[in-house]
């Protein structure tokens, strides 16, 4: 980490921010699509996505910032967002 | 266990996101601080809202023949706000058959119209809180995203102090400036620990489907408006006009008394009264009423709870209250807009909001310290950074100042300009916060003393002026139990008086926080001070 240029450590910020944005929206969404199926209002359902997701983007943020293999954990991010981001409107579809 | 290189990361996010967010969270903490005592700036600002309080205000009596005189359309809607515990008057809001808006205030004990000087008061640092100002809400996200990196600050604040409790009780105010300036830091941080987490994370969930418009509208085929429908109960209509006139009506006290004794009998003696009776479709046939605790005054979760009621029959037609999840939600958002009657609590916030910006600021003139003790700094560099740094912490309170002498020295009625007093008193606001950036620019370290003399003044000249202007002094504040008054210029006065110690304090170490090149590293100081 000290080691690292200015450049990497505003490239860990970026994916922090904006990865960890995409990934917020799509755990959002995928929370408020999903719990209805088992039986869960719409409202409550989007309420309790937004109360989730707000823990889950700092954890994403520091998880960025620490990782000893940011490249990797940026992957790993990107993909499971792109996926609920995806996934989340078909499973609202389907209710 | 926590590795060294952990800690070190922490250590760079830490002083990244400070350098970065720092002056716009001091702004939003001290003008967040500032809304705690919104209504009270109100009273201090407003001196026509100076009414003792009312007990059992019938609002048959008082407004009811007010209101039919209003020219509202059909399907209007008329709210009318009885008097609570921080705010005496009732206050009537309605849109007009051509769609205008309009605010009324009414005296409690006489019925009579009340017009308010034009000031924007504690609206205006409330509004400054969130939206600061700018144009087309892109306050929203410059807020939203300062009080997300205000959390990752608390979360890699704890982690880079290998020690964060024992260091808590540490304090060296003699030692040397810098590490002074450290342990104030921790201090003022620790203190409220779970308040400087809490407000930003209650503040973002409030904002939630600003900040996630395209989640929070997928489990709704992106129809937001349903959302907040189902969140807000009242967006929906329960009868349409009939489209024939009504008769006048005639009582509403007994339907805000009906909902208030369903509420007690299912809460207890303790439960909260109502603050709104909105009156729907009133010139219609078919008008209705429906009493709402939006804030209610003894309970930390907020509502909407509603009662509606159809004023032919007197039957209760529509119920609302939140469910659980939006409960637990609305209870996390409570916390942020205290709208509940608690002075000791109240003061806490007040309290810990003050830490707040204690930390933020003390952070930043560590992170300025340390990085000039180590000469990394082009004199230029230095200037600039500090005229931000002096312009954000002091050069805001002495601009608050400034508001309130503004709204002293300002005539009530302007005849020589176009321009409503309410944009005057915040142009004078902004135009001395520019100022003090200025102003630090060009006296450089000297300008954190010179700040200190202004809030000082300014703050010592407000509480005159109020004396001038009203009548009422202090003294006169106290013996006349106009609290909200009293409490103000106290405030003012204590200001003034640490302005004054802490410019003195300045002005004996000649120029602020003495550096120490050559002095040893010391252990906490590596993860903030090396990082960068």
């Amino acid at each position: 980490m000290s080691g690292e240029t200015t450049l990497a450590r505003s490239g860990r910020l970026a994916v922090a921010l904006i990865g960890g944005y995409a990934f917020t929206a799509g755990l959002v969404a995928m929370i408020g699509a999903g719990l209805p199926h088992w039986g869960m209002e719409r409202v409550e359902a989007a309420t309790l996505g937004a109360i989730l997701g707000l823990p889950a983007y700092l954890v994403i943020i520091i998880w960025v910032a620490s990782s000893v293999r940011p490249l990797r954990t940026a992957l790993v991010i990107v993909v499971a967002a792109l996926t609920m981001i995806l996934l989340a409107p078909m499973l609202a579809g389907g209710a | 266990m926590i590795s060294e290189r952990f800690r070190q990361s922490m250590g760079w996010l830490h002083t990244w996101l400070g350098i970065a967010l720092s002056a716009v969270l001091f702004a939003v903490f001290w003008t967040g601080t500032l809304t705690v005592f919104d209504k009270e700036i109100d009273q201090w600002m407003k001196p026509e809202l100076r009414i003792a309080s009312a007990d059992n205000v019938s609002l048959d009596s008082l407004v009811l023949q007010r209101v039919a005189t209003f020219d509202t359309g059909p399907d209007s809607v008329i709210w009318i706000g009885p008097p609570r515990d921080r705010q005496s008057v009732i206050r009537l809001f309605y849109d007009d058959a051509a769609g205008e808006s309009h605010e009324e205030l009414i005296d409690p004990h006489n019925g009579k119209l009340i017009k308010p000087t034009d000031s924007d008061a504690g609206e205006f640092f409330f509004r400054f809180h969130f939206m600061l100002h700018l144009p087309d809400g892109i306050g929203y996200y410059v807020v939203g995203l300062a009080a997300l990196g205000m959390m990752i600050l608390i979360i890699s604040g704890i982690f880079i102090h290998r020690k964060i409790f024992q260091e808590f009780f540490t304090f060296r105010p003699k030692k040397r400036a810098r590490r002074a300036v450290l342990d104030f830091h921790n201090l003022t941080g620790v203190i409220a620990l779970p308040f400087h987490f809490l407000i930003p994370f209650s503040g973002l969930l409030i904002l939630a489907t600003t900040y996630l418009p395209w989640s929070m509208g997928v489990p709704y085929q992106g129809d937001l408006k349903q959302l907040r429908t189902d969140q807000l109960g009242y967006e929906e209509r329960k009868i349409e006009p009939a489209g024939v006139p009504g008769g006048a009506i005639a009582a509403i006290d007994r339907y805000r008394d009906r909902a208030e004794a369903i509420w007690r009998s299912e809460e207890g003696r303790a439960s909260s009264s109502a603050e709104w009776i909105a009156i729907f479709n009133p010139k219609d046939a078919n008008a209705y009423v429906m009493i709402e605790r939006y804030f209610p005054d003894r309970r930390v979760a907020i509502g909407p709870d509603q009662l509606t009621f159809d004023l032919r029959s007197g039957d209760i037609i529509g119920r609302f209250a939140p469910q659980p999840v939006n409960y637990v939600n609305n209870w996390i958002e409570g916390l942020h807009w205290i709208q509940f009657d608690h002075w000791p609590l109240r003061w806490l916030y007040f309290l810990a909001g003050l830490s707040g910006c204690a930390m933020i600021g003390s952070g930043l003139l560590f992170w300025i310290e340390a990085r000039l003790s180590k000469g990394r700094m082009d004199p230029a560099s230095v200037r600039v950074v500090r005229a931000i740094s002096i312009g954000s912490i002091t050069g805001i309170i002495v601009a608050t100042c400034a508001f309130l002498i503004a709204n002293r020295l300002l005539p009530k009625v302007i005849g020589f300009t176009d321009v409503p007093r309410h944009e005057i008193e915040i142009g004078i606001f902004f135009g001395t916060w520019f100022m003090t950036f200025a102003h630090a620019a060009l006296r450089r370290k000297k300008a954190w003393r010179d700040q200190s003399i202004f809030i000082a003044v300014g703050a010592g000249a407000a509480v005159l002026l109020n004396w001038l202007t009203t009548g009422m002094h202090p003294v006169a504040a106290i013996d006349g139990a106009i609290w909200p008054v009293a409490a103000m210029d106290a405030l003012l006065l204590g200001g003034a008086a640490f302005a004054v110690l802490a410019a003195r304090r300045l002005g004996r170490s000649g120029q602020g926080a003495v550096t120490d090149p050559a002095r040893p590293r010391e252990e906490s100081d590596i993860a903030a001070g090396q990082a960068v």
